[in-house]
C-alpha cells in the first residue's frame, strides 16, 4: 500500500510531528512523530511490511503489532479524506 | 526521518485538532514559532 496526500491537503512539520490542513473542509489534524514518519515512508513508496519491520527492529517490538499500528494510521488518514491509495 | 522518531515507541496517531473558520482559511503559531503549510491547491 502506497499513499499520497490528496491534492487539497497541505502539510507542515512541527517539533511534535506533522500538521495536515484539509483546505476543502478547513479541518486540520496532528500526526504524532511516529505517524508523520509512517506517512512520509508510505508517500515515498515504502510498503507497510518494510516500515513495520524497521520500526519493530528499532524498538524491539513485535512486528505484527507494529504492522497493525501502521495499517491503522494509514486507514485513518484515508478515512479522514487526507490521503488516498496511490 | 528516523532521527526524529521518539526514543520510546509511540504508536502512530492521527488526531483532529480543529477547524479554520472561513475568515482564517498560510500558517499558524505552534510552540512560539510560526509554521507555514506546503502543498495543497
Amino acid at each position: 500500500m502506497n499513499l499520497r496526500l490528496r491534492p487539497d491537503v497541505a502539510s507542515t512539520d512541527t517539533p511534535d510531528g506533522t500538521v495536515l490542513l484539509d483546505q476543502r473542509t478547513g479541518r486540520y489534524w496532528q500526526l504524532n512523530r511516529t505517524g508523520a514518519h509512517v506517512l512520509r515512508q508510505l508517500v515515498a513508496g515504502h510498503d507497510v511490511d518494510g516500515i513495520a519491520a524497521r520500526l519493530s527492529a528499532r524498538y524491539g517490538l513485535d512486528v505484527g503489532q507494529v504492522r497493525r499500528d501502521v495499517f491503522d494510521v494509514a486507514d485513518r488518514l484515508c478515512a479522514a479524506g487526507l490521503a488516498e491509495v496511490a | 526521518d528516523e532521527q526524529t522518531l521518539p526514543e520510546v515507541y509511540e504508536p502512530p496517531a492521527l488526531l483532529a485538532v480543529g477547524e479554520f473558520t472561513e475568515d482564517t482559511l498560510i500558517g499558524f503559531f505552534y510552540d512560539n514559532s510560526f509554521f507555514t503549510f506546503s502543498g495543497g491547491s
